[in-house]
């Protein structure tokens, strides 16, 4: 695994009462909200995620964590993606333009990029030694999983790298903002379940005919934790480097209160140790490299 | 007209307002530097310390209930090594009290616990957690019989010369038996109250949501049986009382402070509002400013 050079902590978040510039269905149930936030917009990194209050009260109580489907610190504004869930999502969801919502963030470490690649306007999240010119990034996406990926499209089309996007999906119906990708000049590829867009089977089929371009493929994926698990023993298979942003129930999201944890590997189990430790998703991710992470259990 | 004061005393801790935040919400203080500043709060109550590292229950630990939350972290910690160590050094630098939550699996543990904290400086105070409805051990058991929650502080007080603070658990018939016998035991002070035991289930998998069955239950859920057991709690004994239970804004927290409360704990509040604390240490001030309070001491029981 490359080494990690800086990793970002919460030092940087601010709470803020964003007023919403937009909401849009894309598809039944998917939506895309524009919030002007200058000053967490102007701090925000690839990977990273905001807390969410849907409402003033007790109903939904708890505030939602939505990943940073866009920022622009410029023009002081973020955009979020996310797909109806339930009570929380739900209510976001009619919440009309000019209405203001309390948002708190950038939360969490993205995603790692290479120490060479530079973007020239956002500051990058932690940065490894791997090098961008031998390196074939590959983003891979399972639905609503393809929200935190914007952000580090452009960080790599910026700094010149080709780059490609797999997109899996239940059905058709699942399948938003792929031209945001190819505006951006991705080659993307998708797979749905059912046939209904690009080839019919999953987006580990699409992996396993990867055109690797004589580079070493760095994968970076986000969706649903079966996906996650499929591609990330792919990876290793192969001798991939693949990160994953990882989900769990949070309250905080600010590693207080240790509710987020998933199983992260140690190296301890030659001193008698078992191997692994909770690691905050919120705080110590939601991004990990696929290798830390302990699958099953 | 003078000057607000706000300075209270909880069992020998002074403390320059009544304003603390609940073990367990607020880590080890400064995951929430971003959003406050941690100098104006009271004092800072840490996560549930225990003598060596725990790696807390399977996820999910958490579930959202109407106007409330269940918890079923179970007491993930570095240990009190760790914690002296790593987490307490920059909590020194802030200008404000820090009060360490410990846990043990036997008497003997507290006991220990209360002597290696004892000798850390800048630990203020102890909070003594016999009530955590999420481990099987060290728990609850401690919490719901008068003779072992009598037992738990007796030994924590031959070990510290610290103000100590027991926590009660609610999830009891009589919480005035059970503050009785920890005050008889040399508590200082006492808090209430932890969280409610309590479950959920999903009918869609047909399945208890927590991975652990059952969880804590807090929030503005519980801010009535808070009331209740505080209330009862004042009359019965003589030590200072540090309320929590659904504290969400100003409004509630001099609610606890009628019914009894010296200073009060915002948990589960901090989830939903980061800047929580301040936004109730503000309204407690705004509070007595309109209602032409000099002294919030003035408040504590005032509803009895
Ligand atoms: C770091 C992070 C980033 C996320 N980014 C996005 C995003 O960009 N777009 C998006 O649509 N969703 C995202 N999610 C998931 C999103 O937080 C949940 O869908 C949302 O909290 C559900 O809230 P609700 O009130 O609508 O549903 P609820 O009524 O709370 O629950 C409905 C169902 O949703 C599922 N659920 C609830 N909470 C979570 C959770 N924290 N993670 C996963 N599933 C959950 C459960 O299965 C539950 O049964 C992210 C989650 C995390 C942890
Ligand atoms: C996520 C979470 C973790 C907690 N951990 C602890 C703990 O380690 N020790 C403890 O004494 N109480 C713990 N508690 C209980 C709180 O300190 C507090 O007593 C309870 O949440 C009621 O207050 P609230 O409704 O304001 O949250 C925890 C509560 C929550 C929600
Ligand atoms: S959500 Fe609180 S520690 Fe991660």
């Amino acid at each position: 695994m490359p080494t990690q050079k800086t990793s970002s902590i919460n030092s940087s978040a601010v709470l803020a009462d964003a007023v919403i510039l937009s909401q849009e269905e894309l598809k039944a149930g998917f939506f895309r909200l524009v919030l002007a936030a200058p000053e967490l917009a102007r701090r925000c990194q690839p990977g990273q995620f905001v807390q969410v209050r849907v409402s003033d009260g007790v109903a939904p109580l708890l505030p939602r964590p939505i990943s940073i489907h866009s920022f622009d610190g410029e023009l002081g504004i973020l955009s979020l993606l996310y797909h109806v869930a339930g009570q929380g999502t739900g209510k976001l969801s009619r919440l009309p333009a000019g209405e203001s919502l309390r948002i708190w963030g950038p939360l969490g470490k993205g995603w790692s990029l290479p120490e060479n690649l530079t973007d020239g306007s956002a500051a990058m999240p932690a940065y490894v030694d791997i090098d961008k010119e031998k390196t074939l990034p590959v983003f891979v996406a399972g639905g609503i999983g393809i929200a935190p990926l914007p952000p580090l499209a452009k960080a790599w089309r910026n700094a010149g790298s080709e780059a490609l996007l797999l997109y899996g999906a239940r059905s058709a119906g699942q399948i938003v903002t792929v031209d945001e990708f190819t505006a951006m000049g991705v080659d993307v590829r998708i797979a749905t379940e059912d046939g209904s867009a690009g080839v019919t089977g999953r987006v580990t089929e699409l992996l396993k005919e990867l055109d690797r371009k004589g580079k070493e493929p760095l994968l970076y994926v986000c969706g649903p934790k079966p996906m996650l698990q499929a591609v990330a023993q792919l990876a290793d298979e192969r001798g991939w480097l693949c990160q994953v942003s990882l989900e769990e129930r949070m309250c905080c999201g600010l590693g207080a209160c240790l509710s987020c944890v998933c199983k992260k590997k140690t190296d301890d189990q030659k001193e008698g140790g078992k191997g692994w430790t909770h690691a905050k998703v919120c705080t110590d991710g939601p991004v990990f490299w696929s290798r830390e992470v302990v699958w099953n259990g | 007209m003078g000057k607000l004061n706000l300075q209270v005393n909880l069992g020998g801790l002074a403390m320059k307002n009544p304003v603390t935040t609940a073990s367990g919400t607020f880590g080890f203080g400064l995951e929430f530097a971003p959003f406050i500043d941690l100098a104006r709060l009271g004092a800072i109550v840490v996560k549930g310390t225990t003598l060596e590292p725990r790696e807390g229950n399977a996820t999910p630990r958490m579930a959202e209930t109407p106007a409330g939350m269940l918890n079923a972290i179970g007491l993930q910690n570095p240990g009190v090594d760790a914690f002296l160590r790593d987490y307490l050094p920059p909590l020194r630098e802030i200008e404000t009290p820090v009060i360490v939550n410990l846990s043990g699996n036997s008497v003997d543990d507290y006991g220990r616990l209360a002597s290696i904290l004892d000798g850390a400086d800048s630990v203020a105070a102890l909070e003594v957690n016999i009530s955590c409805p999420n481990v099987k051990q060290g728990g609850i058991q401690f919490g719901t019989l008068p003779a072992s929650a009598a037992a738990v502080t007796r030994s924590v007080r031959e070990n510290t010369k610290k103000p100590v603070i027991v926590k009660l658990s609610p999830n009891v018939t009589d919480i005035t038996e059970m503050a009785r016998a920890v005050v008889d035991a040399g508590a200082d002070a006492l808090a209430l109250i932890n969280t409610l035991l309590g479950m959920d289930i999903d009918i869609r998998t047909r399945r208890p949501v927590l991975a652990n069955i059952f969880g804590g239950l807090s929030g503005p859920a519980v801010k009535p049986v808070a009331l209740r057991m505080i209330y009862q709690v004042h009359k019965a004994v003589k030590v200072p009382i540090l309320g929590m239970g659904g504290i969400m804004n100003g409004q509630d927290a001099i609610a606890f402070l009628l019914a009894g409360a010296t200073a009060i704990a915002v948990g589960t509040a901090n989830f939903t509002n980061p800047r929580a604390t301040m936004d109730i240490l503000d309204g407690i001030g705004e509070y007595c400013i309109r209602e032409g309070v000099r002294d919030v001491n003035e408040l504590i029981g005032a509803a009895h």
